[in-house]
This record gives structure tokens, C-alpha cells and sequence, in this order.
């Protein structure tokens, strides 16, 4: 497993990573968390307390829907995210700025 | 009540009416989800919640966090109908959201409240209580639950720190009553920090 990257990368970022993953498809909050360990082996281990807020900020900004639905487990609900035509839009957008972003920072370093 | 349930009050305190029981939901189906697994890793029923709460994080970090989302979103819509409807009865024009600082006196039974504001507001004309409670019904500020906090003195009067996310009013100079507050319900879970809920009648 990698070690787990500056903190405060993953809270910059939080948003597009959220987007991102949920660009697969609907998910919710902890299968959110497990595809990003998963799918990044281990690099983002963010903090569970921070998710779900920022879901919940990105569904009320119209980014994402939410739905409850039941638990193969009983118990409580689940509640599923899924990305919202908005939300399609931001994150095309955003991957489109951290490219030119990364292509800057390669261009600085062949500056060199 | 359970570490569990104190955990969960804790999260979504101040929160109300379906969005505190969906957040509740929420992070309740993450720990006990949570919990399962380890559970199936050997962990006992009780470690295992315990553990998964840990790993959530902090309940009172999570509840600044979801604060933060729907007291500035409700907020920055109620400030906007509430512009929106004030302006149309030409009363005033809010230019800031504003804190309230109310005494409540329960002795009646009532919830009478009266207080002032510390907002900032420019008036337009001299406002009619009437008026300003036609504006608030109008406004779909009827039954909104305002979520706040009290401690008590010695004297049985309690003294209200609220954020105001309804309309609030004032006549410059001049203190106003809250005839339109009611307290519907109190929620006194026993700590310093009981929740309040009231609502416009």
C-alpha cells in the first residue's frame, strides 16, 4: 500500500475526487470511500468525517442526487449518490483545468 | 442511551425536521456497515461500533461540517425570499443576516420572547408588526424551524444565543416583540445544550 498523500491535497481536491468516482456510477458513502482506497491502492485514505458533508454540499450545489434505499444489511438506510447532469458538467470541466494544471507543473520542471 | 446514540446526537445536533433524521440515517448505515465487518474480523458487537466510530471521526467535527452546509445554504435562501418578500411590501431592505440575542421567560408557559437585533438593516418606512407578519406568512416562513441553544440563570430566565435563519425585524431604536415565536417543542437531553426547536406560527 502507498503512503497516504498530504492531507490537505486530498481536502483541495475532495470535490473532484468525489466527482470522479462517482463518474462509475452511483455509490454510497462507505463504498465511496472503499472504491477510492481501492481504485488509488490506499494513496487516498481521506477522512471518513469529511465525505459526508462535502456530499452533502455538492448535493445541495445540484452536483449530485441522493437516494435512500434499503441495506442488504437491514438496519438503516443506505444513501446513494449519483452524479447529476451539473455534476457531469463540473467534473469534465475540472479534469479539463487539473490537465492544463499538470502540463504547467511539467512545463516548469522542463524549464529547468 | 447508547454510545451509538450519543454519537449520532451529537453529529447532527442543531440540524432539524428530515435532514437531521437523513444525516442520522446516513452515518448510523456507515457505522453499523462499518461495524459489521469488523465484527466478522472477531471484534465484539460493542468494540466493533466503537471502533467504527473512531474511524468516522469526530461527531462534533462532522456536525460543524454539515452546519456549515445547510445553516449557510438555508441562510443565503431565506436571506433571499426574505429580501425578496421585504422589498416587495417596501419595509426594508436587509443588508446583512443577522444574529439574535432574545431573553425567553417561561413562567407563563408562553415562550413570550422579545429582544433585539444585531443586524443591519436600512429602513425604508416605519414597519407595522401586522405588515411584517403578513410578509413572513407570505414568504413561506410559516412553521420554519429555527434551531437554538439556551443555558438558564438562577432567576429562571434563560438566555437564548440564536441564529436567526428567518426574517428578523426591528424598529430602529426601538426593541420588538416575537408574538409570532411559539415554542413548539423542547428537547432537554440532559446536558447543557438542550435543543430548542421553534417555529412561526
Amino acid at each position: 500500500m502507498n503512503q497516504p498523500l498530504d492531507p490537505n491535497l486530498l481536502k483541495g481536491n475532495l470535490e473532484l475526487i468525489l466527482l470522479t468516482i462517482l463518474e462509475e456510477g452511483e455509490m454510497y458513502g462507505l463504498e465511496i470511500i472503499n472504491e477510492a482506497q481501492a481504485r488509488t491502492d490506499g494513496l487516498f485514505d481521506f477522512k471518513e468525517g469529511s465525505l459526508y458533508p462535502a456530499l452533502h454540499r455538492m448535493t445541495q450545489a445540484g452536483l449530485l442526487t441522493s437516494e435512500f434505499r434499503e441495506s442488504d444489511l437491514g438496519g438503516p438506510r443506505r444513501k446513494y449518490y449519483t452524479l447529476s447532469e451539473k455534476g457531469t458538467k463540473i467534473l469534465e470541466k475540472k479534469h479539463a483545468e487539473w490537465q492544463r494544471f499538470n502540463q504547467a507543473i511539467d512545463g516548469l520542471r522542463g524549464a529547468r | 442511551m447508547t454510545e451509538l446514540e450519543t454519537y449520532l446526537n451529537a453529529a447532527t445536533h442543531g440540524l432539524w425536521g428530515r435532514k437531521k433524521l437523513e444525516v442520522r440515517e446516513e452515518l448510523e448505515a456507515h457505522v453499523l456497515e462499518r461495524a459489521h465487518k469488523h465484527e466478522l474480523l472477531g471484534l465484539a458487537r460493542e468494540d466493533a461500533i466503537s471502533k467504527s466510530m473512531q474511524e468516522l471521526g469526530n461527531a462534533r467535527a462532522i456536525n460543524q461540517r454539515m452546519m456549515e452546509v445547510y445553516m449557510l445554504s438555508k441562510q443565503l435562501l431565506l436571506g433571499s425570499v426574505c429580501a425578496c418578500a421585504l422589498a416587495s411590501f417596501g419595509i426594508w431592505q436587509m443588508t446583512k443576516t443577522t444574529v439574535l440575542h432574545l431573553e425567553c421567560s417561561n413562567a407563563d408557559q408562553s415562550f413570550h420572547f422579545s429582544g433585539t437585533t444585531t443586524g443591519k438593516y436600512s429602513r425604508l418606512n416605519l414597519p407595522d408588526k401586522s405588515v411584517i407578519a403578513t410578509a413572513i406568512k407570505s414568504s413561506s416562513f410559516t412553521a420554519k424551524t429555527i434551531n437554538t441553544t439556551f443555558g438558564e440563570d438562577p432567576s429562571g430566565v434563560e438566555s437564548l444565543q440564536m441564529q436567526a435563519h428567518l426574517a428578523s425585524f426591528e424598529t430602529p431604536g426601538h426593541n420588538f416583540s416575537f408574538s409570532d415565536v411559539d415554542m413548539k417543542t423542547v428537547t432537554r437531553n440532559g446536558n447543557s445544550n438542550p435543543e430548542v426547536h421553534c417555529e412561526f406560527k
